[in-house]
């Protein structure tokens, strides 16, 4: 929380902050890890079961769990700008 | 990483260069034939045009074009105005007529491909290849055939280019005032971009990302900054046309997506740029993985995956791929400039240890980028063929090397197969107009001076160069009948009641109870077939 904290204090107050490789890659892990919740739940609302889940949302997870991937991947790179 | 190529490998590659330099600098040449035919044609010639032409009008005489399509004339505008506007001055001097706006339209693909040369040239600092990049682009299918149409589409890509242009590395600017003149311009394109067209959302999306992940302060001040004057132009706007903007070019165009389209568009978009999306692409890799992500790079994935998804929608096509075509151009020609000039990095990190392995190969891969350069032009250059096959000289070329027509006017193009079929959504044209085609058109012309009774016509082109005023916008008014905004009741009155002198039909975009109604109260008189459309002539029963 703290570290969260400060990323954001930096990011409202500094005139020289940037996100990292590492920041970006948390936010696409838990972007895509929300947005696939997010339209399950949806989905489940509406009373939609899986076997319904139609093409252009197919085409949206796979575009989710690519940036997952691409997401986990940066986390390593650590505090090289990105 | 430098290298010494030998001589011979050098003559090599400018032999190379020059061939896909003469290749490309064809394509300019089969462009500007083609848009000179279509300034010279003086009816629609793509679907919808004629709308953007009663628009400019419309502006020229101080009118709004956002108006209620349940009252006479029934017509409205679903675009933004800053097109339209621009070449609304034209129109008190040369009158009612197509090629000023085509003209507008062409030039600003030049302004395009031009911004795309010169970032490329300051990225790579290699002329030849800012020169191919620039030209690459006016290559694509999809920029040729509506390059120089009487629509806004061309133009938006123009703005956004060049807003991506300035925009890029304002951040690295040290010089406070040109810094936030800078910032000022970007945003002013961006603003004009999207009050071109609604699509160039996306380059707000992309830059907006691009100046977050660098400096988030300076991008929430200058987007605030931006909605703010963004917002008050649309709120005016709103105002003064009594709610029809929002109903109009808002509620009415958002459109209903057919992801089989999407799909068949996707495909031909990479089958047609392959050889510069795959460089593209490593790019973007290279930037995430190796380097900072540029501005180019979010453009490039968010403009193919968003506008590209986007090009399913009813109303969509394929030049929904044009800004990600100009971002490919850019970034492939900066992959392009970088490995002749053989300037790659790999700063170390974990996935550097793949790599490893191969970097004893790294002056063979040099020296390679020399031959593997130039092809990759000369592959896109293949790949995007499109020629006039009838035409005087092209007509030798097709004959040379055994290019038969697959399109109509005698007219090849690699995005259709042989037998003249392509993916759907991807827009039926590109050929050159004929005098025969022009005579069809006066031909209908002389149809509704015939009549002293209003005239309905699904193309307003006719009805313009009548003199007559015109009638609807069919395409407008099934948007809005889609969305449920619709009901037609004073149209179908006036159809029932045979107010119409003709009503003249070519894809039949009205809505059903439009389209039911002229079935019940007229039947088809003439056809005359224009362009290779046909074009129905319906008179009272």
């Amino acid at each position: 929380m703290r570290s969260i904290y400060d990323i954001l204090r930096r990011m409202i107050f500094s005139n020289t902050f940037t996100f990292s490789k590492r920041h970006i890659g948390w936010l696409l892990v838990i972007g895509d890890v929300a947005g696939f919740l997010g339209i399950m739940a949806l989905n489940f609302l509406r009373h939609k079961p899986v076997s319904e889940i139609g093409p252009a949302q197919q085409l949206v997870f796979a575009l989710f769990a690519v940036g997952f991937l691409i997401g986990l991947s940066l986390i390593p790179l650590g505090d090289t700008p990105a | 990483m430098t290298f010494s190529p030998n001589s011979t490998l050098n003559r090599v590659h400018r032999l190379l260069m020059t061939v896909a330099l003469g290749l490309l600098l064809f394509y300019f040449v089969v462009y500007v034939a083609y848009a000179a035919n279509l300034i010279r044609f003086p009816f629609d010639y793509d679907q919808g045009e004629g709308f953007e032409l009663i628009d400019t009008i419309m502006f020229s005489k101080g009118q709004w074009p956002y108006q209620n399509t349940e009252v006479f004339p029934f017509y409205s505008s679903n675009y933004p105005p800053l097109f339209h506007v621009i070449a609304a001055p034209l129109v008190p001097l040369f009158g009612t007529s197509y090629a000023y706006g085509r003209l507008l339209s062409f030039l600003g693909t030049l302004v395009t491909a031009s911004a795309i040369g010169y970032a490329v040239f300051r990225e790579g600092r290699n002329r030849w290849v800012a020169i191919l990049a620039g030209l690459a682009f006016l290559a694509s299918n999809t920029i040729y055939h509506i390059g120089p149409l009487f629509r806004q589409h061309a133009t938006m890509v123009m703005f956004e280019t060049l807003a991506i242009v300035v925009l890029a590395h304002v951040n690295e600017n040290t010089n406070t005032r040109q810094r936030r003149l800078q910032l000022a311009l970007g945003f002013g394109l961006i603003i004009a971009a999207g009050y071109t067209k609604q699509l160039a959302a996306i380059t707000a999306i992309a830059a907006g990302l691009f100046l977050f992940i660098r400096q988030p302060r300076r991008a929430v001040v200058w987007g605030l900054f931006a909605g703010v004057v963004g917002a008050a132009i649309f709120v005016g706007m709103n105002a003064a046309t009594n709610g029809e903007w929002w109903r109009q070019a808002i509620l009415a165009n958002v459109n209903e997506l057919k992801i089989i389209q999407t799909v068949a568009l996707f495909k031909q978009w990479f089958g047609l740029h392959g050889f510069l999306i795959i460089p593209a692409a490593l790019l973007v890799i290279y930037e995430i993985y190796w380097d900072r992500i540029s501005l180019y790079a979010l453009w490039f994935v968010v403009a193919a995956a968003i506008n590209g998804a986007a090009s399913g929608t009813w109303g969509g096509g394929d030049s929904y791929f044009s800004t990600a075509i100009a971002a490919t151009c850019i970034l492939s020609g900066i992959f392009a400039a970088r490995s002749v000039r053989a300037e790659w990095k790999f700063p170390p990190n974990y996935l550097s240890r793949l790599i490893q392995p191969f970097r004893q190969y790294t002056p063979v891969l040099a020296t390679a980028s020399l031959i593997v350069v130039p092809l990759i032009y000369i592959g896109y250059g293949r790949a995007v063929l499109h020629l006039p096959t009838d035409l005087p000289p092209f007509n030798t070329i097709a004959h040379v090397f055994n290019i038969h027509a697959n399109a109509m006017n005698g007219f090849y193009d690699s995005a259709r197969t042989q037998d003249g079929q392509y993916a759907t959504g991807y827009a039926n044209i590109g050929h050159l107009t004929t005098q025969a085609d022009i005579d069809a058109g006066w031909r209908v012309v002389d149809l509704i001076k015939a009549t002293d009774k209003p005239v309905i016509s699904e193309d307003a082109g006719f009805t313009l160069m009548a003199g007559r005023p015109v009638i609807t916008n069919p395409t407008q008014l099934l948007n809005l009948e889609k969305k449920g905004l619709y009901k037609g009741t004073e149209l179908v009155k006036m159809i029932d009641e045979k107010a119409f002198g003709l009503i003249i039909l070519r894809a039949q975009f009205y809505p059903d109870v439009v389209l039911q109604a002229i079935s019940r109260s007229y039947t088809q008189s003439d056809t005359v077939v224009m362009n290779g459309f046909s074009y129905l002539i319906l008179a009272p029963k």
